[in-house]
Formats: C-alpha cells, structure tokens, sequence
C-alpha cells in the first residue's frame, strides 16, 4: 500500500499554498479613498467625505483599488454606479497583483460609487464601496448609505455554523476513530478495527454527514458576504466563488469526507487492513483546512502550517476521546475500548492543543493588550475559558467514575470551544 | 460471390468481415467524437445556450445507449448487413442535414435522435454479434479490435475536424464526417455477409460436427479470459432461437436483475464512469479548454492523447483484472478518476504540462473501467446471462452520459463556469469508488437462465 501515501501526497499538493500569503486589506484607490484609513479601517459611512468622497474636476477613465496582497475579483470584481444610478464600468475588472483595476465611462457630474467584492489567498471574502465626485457632488449616489450590514452578519453567521458542522464532523469522523485506532492497537494486533463496535461506525457515519452538511453551509456564507454588497444573490456570483480558492478548498473538504465513508466502508466490511489510512487521511484534511485559516498568513508558511495542522489533529483527538468515552457509557465496559488508555489519549490531545494554541495565540496576537482590545484577542479569552471548562470536567472525571451529567456538561464545553474556534477563523487577527 | 471465391482458400472471409465492421464503427465513433469541437461554433453562430446544444448531445448519447439491447433483436429479424446499411444511411444523411438547419429542435432531432439511433445499432452489439457469427475461436483479439476501434475513431478524426472546424467553419466538418460515413455504405454492400454458412463456410475455429455458432466449447473461455474482459459479453450472447424474440429476453433480463442489489451498485457506479467520461470530458473539455485560453485544436489534441493512452489502459486493465480483485480494480480507477477532475480546473488554467498529465493519467484510466465492471457482471450473475445483462449496464452508463452532458452545460449556463460540473462529477467518482467496495462478490440464489423455450412461451 504505497500508493496511498502517494494519494495523500497528491491532496496535499492540491493545496497549492501560495507562500507567505493572507487576509488582504484595501490599502487604496485611484482616484484615492478619503475615507480609507491606513490598515484598512474606514470613518464611520455618514461622514461627508465618505458620502461624497474626493473631488475631481475631471472624470477618470478608470478606477484601481489596491490592495495588499493579490486578489481574486469575484464576478465582475469591481462595479462603479454613476449618479443616475446606472452602472458606468465596461468590462471585466482586470487584475494585476494586488492591484484591481476597471475602466469606466463617465460623462455626467456628481457623485460616483465603486463597489468591490474580492477573495484574499485565504479564502476569506472582502468587500466595500469607496466614493469620489466629479465637479460637483450630488445626485442618487450621495443620498443613499450603503447597505451591507444584514446581509454580512448573516454571512459571518453562517460562516461560523458551517465551520462548527466541520470541526464536529471533524472530531467525530476522524477524531473518534483515531482515538478508538490508538487505544485498542496493542489490544488487538489482528482484528483491528474489525473489532470496532458498531456504535464507532454509527459515529463515524454521522461525522461523514456534518463535514457534508457543513460546505453547502459554508458556500451559502461565502456568497450572501460576497453578494451582499451587490445586493440579492444570483447564480453566477455562487459560480464566482466556486472559481476562486474557497471552491478549491471547498472540494478538497468534500473529497476527504467521501473518501473517510468510502474507507469506513472498506474496513468495516473487511476488505481493507490498513487502518492507518483513516487517521493519514484526517492530518492530510487538517493539512488542507489551514490553507482557508489564518495559518498561512504566518511567516514562514510552513511554520504556520504545521502547528495549524497539529493544532487540529489534537483537538480531534481529545474531541474523540470524549466521544468514545460518551459511546460505552450505555454497554458496560467494551473490553476492545480500555479506558486508561483513552484517558491517556485524552492528555496528550489536550495537552497538544493547549500547547499549539499559545504557540499560534503569540504568532496572531501582537501583545496581552490584544485580546481585550481587538475583537479576535476577546473571542480567543472566551475560548480559553471554554478550554479551562472542558478540561477540568475532563479531569475530575478521570478521578471518580463518568457521571452522564459531567460528561453531558463536558460535551457542551467542548462544542463550546469548537464553534468558538469557528468564530475566531471568520475574525481578523491583529497580526498579519 | 467472385469476391468469396477468389480468397478461399488463402483468408477466411470473417476476417473481411471483421475488417468492414472495424471501418464501420470507427466512422460512427468519429460521428460521436464530432458535437464535441461544434458546440462554440453553434453558439457563436445561432445564438444557442450551452444548455441548448448539451441538450442535443445527451439524447444522442441516450438513444446509443439504449438502442443497443434492441439492436440485436434487428439484426436477427433482418440480417447485419441491412441493418449496417440502414444504420449508415440514416448517420450520412442525417449529419449532413445538419449543415442547413435553423433551429433547435432541427438540432436535437438530427444530432439527437437521428445520430443516436444511427450509432447506437452500430456499438459493441454489433462488434459482438458479428465476431459471434464468424469466430468460435480468436473471439478475444477480434472483440478486442473492435472495441479498440472506439478508441482510434476519437483519434483519427477529432484534430482534423478542430481543424477543419477553425479554418473553413464547422459546416466543413459535418459534411466532411458525413461523406466518411455513406462513403461506407458501398463498402460494406460489396463486402459485408450475414453469416457464414450464406457463403458455406463454417465459423473460424469451429470443429465439423458443431454447426451452431453460438455455442462455444469450454475450452477457449480460459484462452480468451486472459485478453480483456470484454470478450466476456460476446461469449455469452445467447444463440438466436427463430422462436424467441430477443427483445423479450432483454427486457425479461431486466426485470429479473432489479432484485439483485448488485445490479443497481454496478449500474449505477457504470453511471457515474458514462457521465465523466463521455458525458462531461468527451462533450465538455474543448469547451472548456477553449474558455481557459487553450486553442480547440490543441484542446482536440488532448481528447486524442486520451484516445491512445486509452488503449494501454484497456489492455493493460484487462490484464490487471485477471489477477487481482475487481472490485479493488475499480475502487481505484474511480477514486483516482474523481482526484483527477477535482484537479482538472487547476490544470486548465496553468501550464501545459499538468493538461498532458491529466490527459495521460484520465486515458488510462478511460475504459479501464470495462474489464473488472464485465468480470464482476458473469461471477454474479453467470456467464449465460452476462451478454443482455451487461447491455443494460451498459445502457445505464449511456444513461449517465447523457446526464452529464446536459447537466454540465445547465450547470455551465446557469453558474457562468464549469468549475461546479467538474467538482461534481469528481465527486460522484469518489461515491462511485465507495459503491463497489460494496458489491458483495457472491452470487445469491439466481433464477436460472433463461431457456428459449420459456422466453418463447410469454
């Protein structure tokens, strides 16, 4: 069996992680952005100069936005709306590195607004407007104030849905069975998973189902962000997202759900030995899922990369040792699942997790002053508070026998800190 | 009749024969290649969507799948020989009308019912009917060869009609593939023969006291198993008794495979090997190619490359499914195909040498499904039945086709790139691969095969 190796090498190779690339910020625009401040935060949108912008005593024949990194226009990419309110953009937005640049043909006088919606390497959606005004400013541009707030809410919403979905579909898909694999190796040197109850089965089915359930999610939240500043989703802006880096991901992310229920199926009806391809295939999937994380912001990006990658193996596994310890509760004691070893199992996940999150907390945050000050840097106190919780459950249970009500509070936890990792991938660090 | 009696005696006719045949289905696997260099053409020129033109192209492949169960039946009643003709006729003319059409429905009635009916009583029935007819023995070469014809006919045509297509406009191509095919209605009208016996001879191979062809001894079913597996379905194609109607055998067969679950894993994993490969790469990936910047000859190029490399890969396959267990056999093709498409958009739109990758790695990978898919087909359901039942496989693969290739010209149209058509076909291949890990390879409790003279009695 060599050539699963290979197969796993040829995922891996399908990332294609550009080097040293990340969330991209709008650093500015031509005609310039008065709104625009450095670090790509604008004024509040009801201040004059962003409702009508800078003044030119001339019509440009383009407009360029430039950004810090090299982006991905979404559809169209870049639309300019005239003071009448039709659109004076011709063509397809051109992209030249990281600078966007569309021509438009304006004649009339008044208030103009460029609107943009582009993917960074990260997969992460980016979008606003900027206005400048020729000879004078006026007309039904400067009336109205961009909209933009529901929808993206409801993007970053769903966004979080779907990255929880994954991360549980994650823990219970490959995380359990990884943990049931390395517990019950020494046990069972020739049945292996043969052995495996049918619960762990039924577990890794449902794991299969929420990496499944989570994509469709997780689309519908890249294109109602991507679409909001256009207003209304329509087909081709879905068709736009599948093209960029978020489809690629995306792919990558329904392939190794399918291909975990195509090698559960082999090995639960016998005709594959080799279980140890389940737990590659899940590092190879974690590998994957930092391309769309903040992992590849970090410089170098192989650095990034593997503490990501380790970061989520070892959640999956103190994850999945809850939820092997959660599948016995009911049958009294599986001899092929000991509990001592799972405890053990249990430690080191956690232990690992904790130790590539301070890593990852001092390559995102800039200083402790971070995390009551920028959104990320709270959202990431909470989870560490979700983390004590889980943990601590975790280790009163190890001294006294599982009680279904500590183990329900210590599942809570965990779920806790799962959505709230999904949350912090949605949020902007401080560094980059 | 001089022709037959000039070479008795130094070549068998059925070799002749043979060679008709081979020349027969290369023309019609160059008519199925076409619609793939003229859907931007017809766009630019009429107007039409992707939808509309996939439209044509799936019923096309639809009625060539399903016509083949049938086709047999035709031969029986009214010779091969008529039926060529026929067949040949109608792809001529009806390719031809295509040059002076108007509208859409003009189209799906000449590419899609005409062309499809046309191709579809000349496909594998034909091969195995007629090497059933003239050889006892050497069945596997000769299937082999004719199979092979497929693969060649998608060579041979596919960089000329691009070609033709770019300098003179895609009216040159159609009249040029129609002349090829009612420039073999003569050919064959001098040189084509029923059966054997018509001109007194006796099936190649045949000892002297067994008339009946389609009964062969035991002894070369072992000899033949070792080429590719597709001889299989032309062992077992059952002798046409006067007193049945074939295509009541091909229906009852269905109906008796739709309670095996077997069946439906086989059909359907087939399904998915029709829709990503002629369905969505053999309708789709000049299309494709040409709106990553490709040029559609070098687009046709790469279909052609698939083309040779398909070759290795069926032989290499059949080979392959000799030794090791078919259903491993597929789970890989399926699952290395489904990586290959999910790739395919990434290769498109970087350098050449990623499409010359995948050209080489999806051509082995082409037919290869063939060998283990029939193989798996006579262990469950016995080698008696295996002809009529892999026809309707077969027809499922057909089925799959079609729906690839109208799907991914909707998918196309709707989302404004192919990218959701190549993620989805990649990851039906991957659900395939997880379906025959599935198949269980015993065989249950069959009902027997059919007898002529139960089939008879309905």
């Amino acid at each position: 069996m060599i050539i699963v190796p290979a197969v796993a090498a040829l995922l891996v190779l399908m990332s294609r992680v550009p080097v040293a690339l990340a969330h991209a910020v709008l650093l500015r625009a031509d005609p310039p952005d008065l709104c625009l401040l450095p670090g790509g935060e604008s004024l509040p949108s009801d201040t004059p100069v962003c409702r009508t912008g800078t003044l030119l005593s001339e019509a440009p024949r383009s407009v360029a936005l430039v950004f810090s990194e090299p982006v991905e226009p979404m559809g169209r990419g870049l639309r300019v709306i005239g003071p009448d309110g039709r659109r004076v953009d011709r063509g397809r937005a051109s992209v030249a590195g990281p600078e966007v640049r569309v021509a438009i043909d304006a004649r009339s006088a008044g208030t103009y607004r460029a609107v943009w919606s582009v993917v960074s390497p990260d997969t992460h959606p980016e979008f606003g407007t900027m206005t400048f005004s020729v000879r004078r400013a006026g007309g039904v541009v400067a009336e109205e104030t961009p909209a933009g707030g529901a929808p993206a809410a409801l993007g970053t919403t769903l966004g979080a849905l779907a990255h929880l979905l994954h991360f549980t579909g994650y823990v219970l898909g490959f995380g359990a069975f990884a943990a049931a694999w390395l517990a019950g190796r020494p046990r069972a040197p020739s049945g292996g998973p043969a052995a495996a109850p049918d619960a762990l089965w039924r577990i890794v089915g449902l794991g299969v189902v929420l990496l499944l359930l989570a994509e469709p999610v997780a689309l519908a939240a890249e294109s109602v962000a991507l679409g909001a500043v256009g207003g209304g989703a329509d087909p081709s802006v879905i068709g736009a997202v599948l093209d960029s880096s978020f489809g690629r991901v995306l792919s990558q992310r329904l392939a190794a759900a399918i291909l975990l229920w195509v090698l559960a199926g082999a090995l639960r009806s016998g005709a594959l030995r080799a279980a140890w391809t389940v737990p590659l295939l899940g590092a190879c999937l974690a590998f994957a899922d930092g391309q769309a994380a903040h992992a590849i912001g970090v410089r170098p990006a192989w650095w990034g990369l593997a503490v990501n990658t380790v970061h989520l193996g070892a959640m999956g596994l103190w994850g999945g040792t809850l939820a092997l310890v959660l599948l016995s509760l009911p049958a009294s004691r599986s001899p092929a699942i000991p509990p001592a070893s799972v405890q053990r199992l249990a430690v080191i996940g956690g232990v690992a997790a904790v130790a590539t999150g301070i890593v990852m907390a001092f390559q995102h945050l800039t200083g402790f002053r971070d995390l009551i000050a920028n959104p990320y840097g709270r959202t990431l106190v909470v989870k560490i508070g979700a983390v004590v919780v889980a943990a601590g459950l975790g280790w009163f249970g190890v001294r006294g026998a599982p009680a279904p009500r500590r183990l329900a509070w210590e599942a809570a936890a965990m779920l806790a800190v799962l959505a709230l990792a999904g949350l912090l991938v949605l949020l902007r660090p401080p560094v980059p | 009749m001089r022709i037959e009696r000039l070479l008795h005696g130094r070549l068998y006719y059925g070799w002749i024969v043979i060679g008709v045949t081979f020349l027969t289905l290369l023309a019609a696997a160059g008519v199925r290649s076409t619609p793939g260099v003229l859907i931007v053409p017809l766009e630019h020129e009429f107007g039409w969507t992707r939808t509309t033109v996939s439209a044509a192209v799936s019923i096309s492949l639809l009625l060539y799948g399903f016509s083949g169960p049938f086709a047999a039946a035709l031969m029986d009643r009214f010779g091969v020989r008529r039926v060529m003709l026929l067949a040949l006729g109608l792809v001529g003319t009806g390719v031809g009308l295509t040059t002076v059409m108007h509208t859409a429905w003009q189209l799906d009635l000449l590419w899609g019912v005409v062309v499809g009916l046309g191709t579809g009583s000349m496909a594998m029935t034909l091969g195995a009917y007629v090497s059933n007819r003239w050889f006892a023995e050497r069945r596997g070469i000769v299937m082999g060869a004719l199979t092979a014809s497929s693969a060649t006919g998608q060579l041979v045509f596919l960089p000329l009609l691009a070609s033709l297509v770019v300098t003179h406009g895609w009216r040159a191509a159609t009249t040029t593939v129609s002349i090829v095919a009612l420039a073999m209605i003569p050919i064959a009208w001098f040189f084509m023969r029923n059966d054997p016996r018509e001109i007194g001879l006796r099936p190649y191979g045949a000892p002297p006291d067994q008339p009946d062809p389609g009964v062969e001894p035991a002894r070369s079913v072992a000899a033949e198993r070792r080429v590719a597996g597709v001889q299989a379905a032309a062992e077992a194609v059952p002798p046409a008794a006067p007193a049945v109607n074939p295509a009541v055998v091909a229906v009852r067969a269905l109906t008796d495979s739709m309670g095996i679950r077997a069946f439906w894993l086989l059909a359907g994993s087939f399904f998915v090997c029709g829709a990503s490969t002629n369905g969505l790469i053999g309708t789709h990936l000049i299309p494709a190619s040409m709106e990553h910047g490709i040029p559609e000859v070098t687009a046709a190029g790469v279909l052609a490359t698939i083309g040779v490399f398909d070759l290795i890969g069926t032989v290499a396959s059949g080979w392959l499914t000799d030794r090791w267990d078919s259903r491993y056999l597929l789970c890989w093709y399926y699952g290395l195909r489904g990586l290959s498409l999910l790739f395919l958009p990434y290769a498109l739109g970087t350098s050449f040498a990623s499409m010359a990758a995948f050209a080489v790695f999806y051509g082995l990978d082409w037919v290869a499904t063939v060998p283990p898919t029939v193989r798996l087909t006579a262990d469950i359901f016995g080698r008696q039945r295996v002809g009529v039942v892999f026809g309707w496989i077969f027809a499922s693969h057909q089925l799959g086709a079609a729906t690839a290739a109208f799907g991914a010209g909707a998918l196309r149209t709707w989302f404004g790139t192919y990218q959701g058509a190549f993620m989805g076909a990649g990851l039906l291949c991957l659900i395939a691969a997880g379906l025959v890990m599935r198949i269980t390879p015993a065989s249950r409790s069959l009902t027997p095969p059919l007898r002529p003279a139960e089939a008879g009695a309905v």
